[in-house]
């Protein structure tokens, strides 16, 4: 019996001994200014979902854009930025440290692909807006990592001459000029007269996005690609099958036509 | 019986002691020679320099990082073929330029375009390359890295080679704390590095100081350099970090190389180039983006040569002859530029090649890299 008891005590010494890294990861409450009471903090999800008009977007299918040319998808992949949380009364929550790389075509194009919103204060929101690319700010800072280091992407949508390509879609088809009938749309720009960086909002309408601890709400999006080829600009794959890796004229018009592609679907809570 | 409790004893004992083991070994995993940790001051900016660009906040330095840095910068394990590295394009000898090169040559010895710029003095720069194109020090090094005639290597094949390398893993996450390699310890450990390389302390620097004086000729020099050419090459760094079409080229001339404008695609800032300081000018020959220019005398008639609707509007004047000086305002000019030689910075050994950061391994550079020199 006494030498379980020292077993006993020796264990505990050992368990005492790692201590110090168990209590280290404990945060300190952040109060508001305003209402001196502790803000608590949620997670929200943000949900994509890919359509080709109202077919859910698949790469092996052929669709057809408003000049009437035929295409299948090959690569379909965004950052999203700065996404923003709105409540009703107009005050909004930029959420620290959103940056996600949506990557349609990395598993079956028809997927919902997820983004989480890790450190949401607790609330009833109404609208969200976010940017499609990655701001000049953070594009500037310098060596990045997660979804904004140059090797999370085979493609590099880190490219260091132009910063980020914020919206990246390649595809086939019969109408382009090129060799292998391919087309590829990168566009560019975070600063200047090119500046492609699109800030989307999207309202909620009647619904509300409930973020509470212990609880995983979502965003759900629909995003419809057909809207590259049209509004305000009409996109000819035979007239520009690529933009060059640059910013410039042709992407800054083909950012204002994505700006439109996204909806809301629905909220989760 | 008996002899089981005891092996329950013994057990626990060894898992307390193993608990501990860590703990007891972290302080004499150190290597570093005591001398050379003593000496370490980080990033000191020099009294009369202005504040440095660089966001050291982002990148605090510290004696690790900057080793890594150091061992990375001179390990040609960044390149496809294991023959480049950075300093074989930038050698500390000649202020971390490339010695006797118009252009550097890179993998295979396949020939680039650009003459290799020095490094010194970087956190003080805004925009690098040659064309400002790259807005930040610390993914600069990409573009060597993923150029296909200079390092020819891919990031992703980079990281796995540091990865799998018995010296680079455990030393990254010693400085860093990470279990893997990413991109972003490599490249804030290389501009560590790079922003340690401080030009300061040259004979005009100590003058400045009033620690030094000029001689006649040295001050009658100077004086000619602050009239004729610090509308650009200004400052204590003698450049004011932009960029500027000195009229090197005719308008017709066929010139792939558009400077600047490759950066910004602004017609307005066709070949336009970034003003290189005049530090260590005397021993950094051949002179110009391209190089084209093998002596000082050279690189002054240069300027103005011929016009272009971008010409930097101080050199107008010069348009047909280029700027052009006395035979003695020449010889007073030379001996200003060699006051600003920076031989500290030349045998700073920090800032050089330690073999003894590599070992057990060797990185003799290997004979079959017979292009490289």
């Amino acid at each position: 019996m006494k030498i379980y008891s020292l077993i006993l005590l020796i264990c505990s010494l050992s368990l005492l001994s790692c201590k110090k890294t168990a209590t280290e990861t404990t945060e300190t409450p952040i109060i508001d200014p305003n209402s001196g009471k502790e803000i608590k903090y949620g997670i929200a999800q943000l949900e994509f979902q890919h359509f080709a008009g109202s077919e859910l977007l698949a790469l092996s299918k052929d669709y057809v854009n408003s000049s009437n040319e035929t295409f299948k998808v090959s690569a379909l992949k965004y950052y999203v930025s700065n996404v923003t949380l709105i409540k009703k009364d107009g005050s909004k929550t930029l959420i620290p440290d959103t940056y996600f790389l949506i990557d349609a075509s990395k598993n079956d194009a028809s997927s919902t692909f997820g983004a989480t919103l890790r450190k949401v204060p607790e609330g009833n929101y109404s609208a969200i807006s976010f940017m499609i690319g990655v701001d000049s700010a953070k594009t500037v800072s310098g060596a990045l990592a997660g979804d904004l280091a140059p090797e999370a992407d085979p493609e590099h949508l880190e490219w260091v001459w132009e910063g980020y390509i914020g919206m990246y879609f390649t595809g086939t088809s019969p109408s382009s000029n090129k060799s292998d009938k391919t087309f590829a749309y990168r566009v560019f720009g975070h600063k200047g007269i090119y500046n492609a960086l699109q800030t989307i909002n999207i309202n909620f309408g009647s619904s509300l996005l409930m973020v509470k601890q212990n609880a995983v709400p979502s965003v759900h999006l629909y995003a419809d690609i057909l809207e590259f080829f049209k509004n305000p600009t009409n996109l000819s794959i035979a007239k520009t099958p690529e933009t060059q890796r640059a910013a410039d004229s042709t992407n800054q018009a083909i950012s204002k036509n994505y700006a439109d592609m996204f909806r809301l679907a629905h909220i989760h809570n | 019986m008996k002899s089981k409790k005891l092996h329950f004893i013994t057990l626990a004992v060894l898992l307390f002691l193993i608990s501990c083991l860590k703990k007891a070994k972290e302080p004499a995993e150190e290597i570093v020679p005591e001398t050379e940790t003593k000496s370490f001051h980080g990033f000191e900016k020099p009294a009369h320099f202005p504040d440095p660009v660089y966001n050291f906040a982002l990148n605090p330095i510290d004696q690790k990082k900057f080793k890594l840095g150091r061992m990375l910068f001179y390990d040609p394990i960044l390149s496809a073929d294991s023959c480049i590295s950075c300093a074989t394009c930038h050698q500390q000898s000649v202020a971390f330029t490339h010695m006797n090169h118009t252009i550097s040559h890179g993998i295979s010895g396949f020939a680039g375009n650009r003459n290799s710029p020095t490094l010194a003095n970087l956190a003080w720069s805004r925009e690098f390359m040659w064309d400002g194109g790259i807005p930040n020090l610390e993914i600069q090094p990409l573009a060597p890295i993923e150029n296909h005639v200079e390092m020819g290597e891919t990031l992703a094949n980079v990281l796995k080679k540091l990865n799998r390398h018995p010296l680079y893993k455990p030393r990254f996450k010693e400085a860093f704390g990470k279990d893997s390699i990413d991109s972003q310890q490599m490249l804030k450990a290389l501009a560590q590095f790079m922003v340690m390389i401080v030009s300061s302390n040259s004979k005009y620097d100590q003058y400045v100081q009033g620690k030094a004086t000029l001689d006649q000729d040295e001050l009658d020099g100077m004086k000619i350099v602050q009239q004729k050419c610090a509308s650009c090459h200004s400052g204590v760094l003698f450049t004011d970090f932009n960029f500027h079409n000195i009229g090197l080229d005719s308008n017709t001339a066929d010139v792939s190389d558009l400077g600047r404008e490759q950066a910004t695609k602004l017609k307005t800032d066709r070949r336009k180039f970034k003003t290189p300081s005049l530090r260590n000018m005397a021993i950094t020959k051949p002179f110009m983006h391209d190089g084209r220019v093998l002596d000082l005398k050279f690189s002054i008639e240069k300027h103005g040569e011929f016009d272009s609707p971008n010409i930097a509007p101080e050199l107008k004047q010069f348009v047909g002859t280029g700027m052009k000086l006395s035979d003695l305002d020449y010889y007073k000019v030379f001996q200003f530029i060699n006051t600003l030689t920076d031989n500290k910075l030349l045998s700073d050994t920090s800032l050089s090649l330690k073999a003894s950061d590599y070992l057990p391994f060797s990185i003799t550079p290997v004979q079959r890299c017979s292009y490289v020199h």
